[in-house]
Order: structure tokens, then C-alpha cells, then sequence
């Protein structure tokens, strides 16, 4: 019984309470969006100018636009439009930056150089703009915003990687597989790339954060989700007019960014203090 | 048939310092060859040599080769089917070379895969085979456990299956005792000893241990300041050493049985950044000469030295 009770305890506070709240607040947000691929009380795009700017009530959970539209299930369908884009975007750059950043740190010279400064280069522009510009130029919508966010995923991941992987592109088991005949390629791979996943997916569920602001700020100036389908940042731009008269409309997608957001930056916090090595030691 | 060593010298790229002075050494299958020297002497150095992969900043002058193929400036897909499939290569920390991220019985199976291009069940069944050789208790268990869940002796027999994987006709062992407790080297060397002996491989055993070189191994090498000062059987150089180094080493051992103090070698190892002139070991030598100090005594007659000592 004690030991039980005290080996829970030590479960919880490896936990920690950071890892366990983020992962509710995203988790929740995430299984709505989930869900509304199969169901949502309302059709989200259904009409219904008798019922419009309807307060938050039994009807309708979060109230209606001023379409008529249940926002409940708009803020449903929107996630999954939100999240699908942040982690397509994520998924592109995470896979080009971190092939990019074992490259820079097995090679060395002047690949590492190169790399190293595209990364400088694309920092020293302000992401959220240059990927308004891009989508602007190439064209509104879905795919281009997810280019446009994955592009600054790229230098991101390929540091972080790097950083990573450098000292230990010098250590035993590296030294050791070069003896056995194995490759670079092999040794990125195998030896490399798993002792870094830890610190990459940390990394990756912050960014996803980042990745579905961005997202927002697109949809919500016209460049990323097209109507009829909706998003969070879309939801935001539409409600600013009737801001006084129906808040309510402003609230919901607020609230729901707000959670996810926050949500997932506790989870990565919370999930860095769980695997670095290097906090682990410390403790 | 062997793997030769050819005036090996291994240097600072960019300066004129060596630090391994022209070494050159012959390893047969089926032989053992003992490095002994202290450290700083180029033993790992000549070994890293030997494996093709120095530091980057070191140089390379000088030939290796292996059963007649040239190695030394060969590429690296080259080397690549040399390391771990010709020669295999045994670390001192056993710990430090093992990927703490994957099962060691993954470890030992990627390297038959490899190099005996097998499958992987294949592979697998040979890491098992492989565990049982090298003494690893209920191997279909353990196989699947990572390398911080074994001692240290038992991670230095995981790292022996692991260079075994490749079937490799040469084993270079640097110092693969040091990091472990006494009571588990004798065994270690034991089972070294047992599985080179059985599949006929040579090996180049490394240690700062004079005692353990001597009895494990049929001829020995003696290093001091990046060069060979004096080869030979082992019997032979232990019993009547001819290079007052080595004599002056086998004064220093503690041993059981013998009446006084093991006698220090007075004066200190040379600094290898400055050039040596004649034989290094003159400024700490009792039977220097000036011609010591002036001429180099190249390896003659397995000594370098202008006055050996003699039976």
C-alpha cells in the first residue's frame, strides 16, 4: 500500500503538473477537432437566418453568427482546418530542417556553412510577414499557407538539430560505428537521430503552437482557410464587426486558440523537463 | 596474409611535430601482439592509424596495409568495407560506445546485417548466438535490454559480440581492461584470449600493463615517445630485455615476491613539440653516450639502441 502511494507520488512528480495541464488543455481542443470530422451538433456551414446572433444558450452552446451558423460547430470544424494545417506545416519543415541539420553537422565545411546561414538569413525576416507576402504573391489558401508557415519551420529544426547532434558527432558510440565500417548516412540515422528525437519533439509540439497562431493570423487576414470552409483566425476576422452587438462570436474561436496555444507550450515545457538529459541531470 | 604497419608516422597537420615516430609492425593471423608503453607513447594513436580514422588535424605519413591492399589515402567507401569486417576494434569505456538508445542485441544484429549481409531474422539469430559466446546469460532475454542495464564487464562482452558481428580476421583492443575492476579483466582477457584463439584472428592487444601483455600475448612491442623501442617474443624481451627502457620498466613493476621497492625511471618523457635529436630516451638513460644524444639508433635486431644490454 505505501509503496504503491509513494511510487505514484514519484510518477506524478516526474509528471509534473505543467506536463498534465498542458496536455488536457490541448488534448481536449485536439479531441473536438477530431470529433467534428464525424459529427458536430450543427452542420457548420448551414444556414439559418432565422436563428442569427443567437446569445450562447441551450440551442446553441456557444451562440450563432450572423449567418445563422452554429459556432460551436464552427469552432469543431475550424480546429481540425487549424490543426491540419499546423501540423502539415510542421510535418514539411521539421523533415527538411532536420535532414538538413544532420547534413550541416556529419559534413562539416562548407555545407554546414551554407545551411547555417539560410537559417540566419530566413530569421532575419519576420516570419508571420514574409509568409503573409508569400501567400499574397503565390496565391490564398490552405497549401500555401502551409508552405509559407513550413518554410520557417525549416531553419528552426535544422538548428536545433545540429546543435544537438554536434557533440555527439564526437562521442564513443559514433567513434565506435565508424570503426564497424558504418557510414555517415547509416550513422546519422541510427545513431544520431534517436538520441536527439527527445529534444526534437519538444521542439515540435512548441512550434506546432507557433504554427497554428500563424495560422490564424492568415485565415484571419483572407490568405489561408477559403470560405466555405472555416478557421479559428477566419472566425476572428468575421466577428470584429458585430464585436459590440455579439462578443460571443469573438469569444469562442478566442478562447479555443487560446487553449491550444497554451496548451500546447505547457506541453512542451512540460515534456522538455520530462526528457532533456541535461534538466534531468540537475535534478 | 597480415596487417602491416609501414613507418607509420602520425603527426599535427600544419607543424612539424610527430607524435607517433615511424612505427612499424607486422600482425599474422592467429597471433598476438602486445603494445605496451605509458601514456603519451602513440600506442592508440598507431592503433587509430591502423583503423584509418585519426582525429581530424592529425597526418598520416607512411603505408598500412592490409594483406597487400594498400590503405593509407584510400577512400572511404574503401575503408568502410575494411572497419568491422576486416578489422574490428575494442575501446577501453565499454559504456561510452554502446548506443544508449538502442537494445544491444539491435547493436550486435545491425553489424551482421552489415557486413554478413544478412536478414534480419538472420541477424538476430546470430546476436543471440553471438550474446551465448561471449558469456551473456539467457540471451533471448537480455537481447532485448539497453547497454546502461549492464555492468561494465558484461557491456565490454556485449562490445566483443558487437566487433565479432562482422567476422573479422583482426582485432585491435585498446586498453580493454582499464575501465573495469580487477577481478573481472582476468576474465575478460580470458575470454578474449579463448575467442581470438578460436577463430584465428590476430590481435594487437594495447595496455599500459607490462604484466598483462606479457602473459596473454606471444610478442610484444614496447613504445616509447611515438616509437618502437624495442620488439620481440615476449618471453624473450621480458626474461633479457636489451633496450635499457625496458629494463628500466620491468624495475618499475611492483612484484610479489622480490625483496625492495620497484626502482622508478628517473627524469620524465620527453616533450614530443620540440624536436628530439638521436634517441629519445638519452636525457633518462644510464648507459647514454654522446653519440645517443646525437644519432638516431634505428629498430635493429628488434632494439633501438647504440648499447643494448646484453645476456
Amino acid at each position: 500500500m505505501a509503496e504503491a502511494s509513494v511510487e505514484s507520488a514519484v510518477v506524478r512528480a516526474r509528471i509534473g503538473p505543467a506536463l498534465l495541464l498542458g496536455a488536457a488543455m490541448a488534448g481536449s481542443m485536439i479531441a473536438l477537432a477530431l470529433i467534428s470530422l464525424v459529427w458536430t451538433p450543427y452542420e457548420p456551414a448551414a444556414l439559418n437566418i432565422r436563428s442569427r446572433l443567437t446569445p450562447p444558450g441551450l440551442d446553441h452552446l456557444a451562440g450563432t453568427d450572423a449567418l445563422g451558423r452554429d459556432i460551436f460547430s464552427m469552432v469543431m470544424a475550424g480546429g481540425a482546418n487549424s490543426l491540419m494545417v499546423g501540423l502539415s506545416a510542421i510535418g514539411l519543415g521539421a523533415v527538411a530542417g532536420i535532414a538538413l541539420g544532420l547534413i550541416a553537422g556529419a559534413r562539416g565545411g562548407w555545407i554546414e556553412e551554407a545551411v547555417m546561414r539560410f537559417s540566419d538569413f530566413t530569421f532575419a525576416f519576420p516570419a508571420l510577414l514574409t509568409a503573409i507576402m508569400l501567400t499574397a504573391v503565390f496565391g490564398a489558401g490552405p497549401a500555401n499557407a502551409v508552405a509559407a508557415i513550413a518554410i520557417f519551420n525549416i531553419p528552426v529544426f535544422a538548428r536545433v538539430t545540429r546543435g544537438a547532434a554536434q557533440p555527439l558527432w564526437r562521442s564513443g558510440y559514433v567513434l565506435a560505428a565508424q570503426t564497424l565500417g558504418k557510414g555517415m548516412t547509416r550513422i546519422a540515422v541510427s545513431h544520431v537521430l534517436p538520441n536527439i528525437s527527445a529534444l526534437l519533439i519538444v521542439q515540435a509540439t512548441i512550434q506546432l503552437a507557433l504554427a497554428i497562431v500563424a495560422e490564424a493570423g492568415l485565415s484571419y487576414l483572407g490568405l489561408g482557410i477559403q470560405p466555405p470552409d472555416t478557421s479559428w483566425g477566419k472566425m476572428l476576422n468575421d466577428s470584429q464587426t458585430r464585436l459590440a452587438q455579439a462578443p460571443w462570436m469573438a469569444l469562442a474561436p478566442g478562447i479555443a486558440l487560446a487553449l491550444t496555444v497554451m496548451g500546447l507550450n505547457l506541453l512542451g515545457d512540460g515534456l522538455r523537463d520530462r526528457l532533456d538529459p541535461a534538466l534531468r541531470r540537475v535534478r | 596474409m597480415s596487417l602491416v604497419l609501414d613507418n607509420v608516422r602520425v603527426g599535427i597537420a600544419g607543424t612539424g611535430i610527430d607524435l607517433v615516430r615511424g612505427v612499424s609492425l607486422a600482425l599474422p593471423p592467429g597471433e598476438t601482439l602486445g603494445i605496451a608503453g605509458e601514456s603519451g607513447s602513440g600506442k592508440s594513436l598507431t592503433a587509430q592509424a591502423a583503423m584509418g580514422l585519426l582525429a581530424p588535424g592529425l597526418r598520416l605519413d607512411g603505408g598500412i596495409l592490409l594483406d597487400g591492399m594498400r590503405l593509407d589515402g584510400a577512400e572511404d567507401p574503401a575503408w568502410q568495407g575494411v572497419r568491422g569486417r576486416r578489422i574490428a576494434y575494442l575501446f577501453q569505456e565499454p559504456m561510452s560506445v554502446l548506443n544508449p538508445v538502442q537494445t544491444v542485441g539491435r547493436q550486435i544484429a545491425d553489424v551482421a546485417a552489415l557486413h554478413q549481409g544478412l536478414s534480419r531474422a538472420a541477424a538476430r539469430a546470430e546476436a543471440l548466438g553471438l550474446m551465448q559466446q561471449v558469456g551473456i546469460p539467457d540471451p533471448e532475454r537480455r537481447a532485448g535490454a539497453y547497454p546502461q542495464s549492464f555492468s561494465g564487464g558484461q557491456a565490454q562482452r556485449i562490445c566483443l559480440a558487437v566487433a565479432l558481428a562482422g567476422k573479422p580476421d583482426y582485432l585491435i583492443a585498446d586498453e580493454p581492461t582499464t575501465a573495469l575492476d580487477v577481478t573481472v579483466q582476468a576474465r575478460i582477457l580470458d575470454l578474449l584470449m579463448e575467442t581470438v584463439a578460436s577463430r584465428g584472428m590476430g590481435m594487437m592487444l594495447i595496455s599500459h600493463d607490462l604484466d598483462l601483455v606479457a602473459e596473454r600475448c606471444g610478442r610484444i612491442a614496447v613504445f616509447y615517445a611515438g616509437r618502437v623501442v624495442e620488439t620481440g617474443e615476449t618471453r624473450r624481451v621480458l626474461s633479457a630485455p636489451r633496450h635499457p627502457y625496458t629494463a628500466g620498466l620491468l624495475e618499475a613493476r611492483p612484484r610479489i615476491g622480490h625483496d625492495g621497492l620497484p626502482q622508478p625511471i628517473p627524469g620524465q618523457v620527453p616533450d614530443l613539440t620540440r624536436a628530439v635529436s638521436g634517441c629519445a630516451f638519452a636525457p633518462r638513460c644510464p648507459r647514454a653516450t654522446e653519440r645517443c644524444r646525437s644519432d638516431d639508433p634505428g629498430l635493429e635486431d628488434g632494439t633501438a639502441c647504440f648499447h643494448p644490454l646484453m645476456p
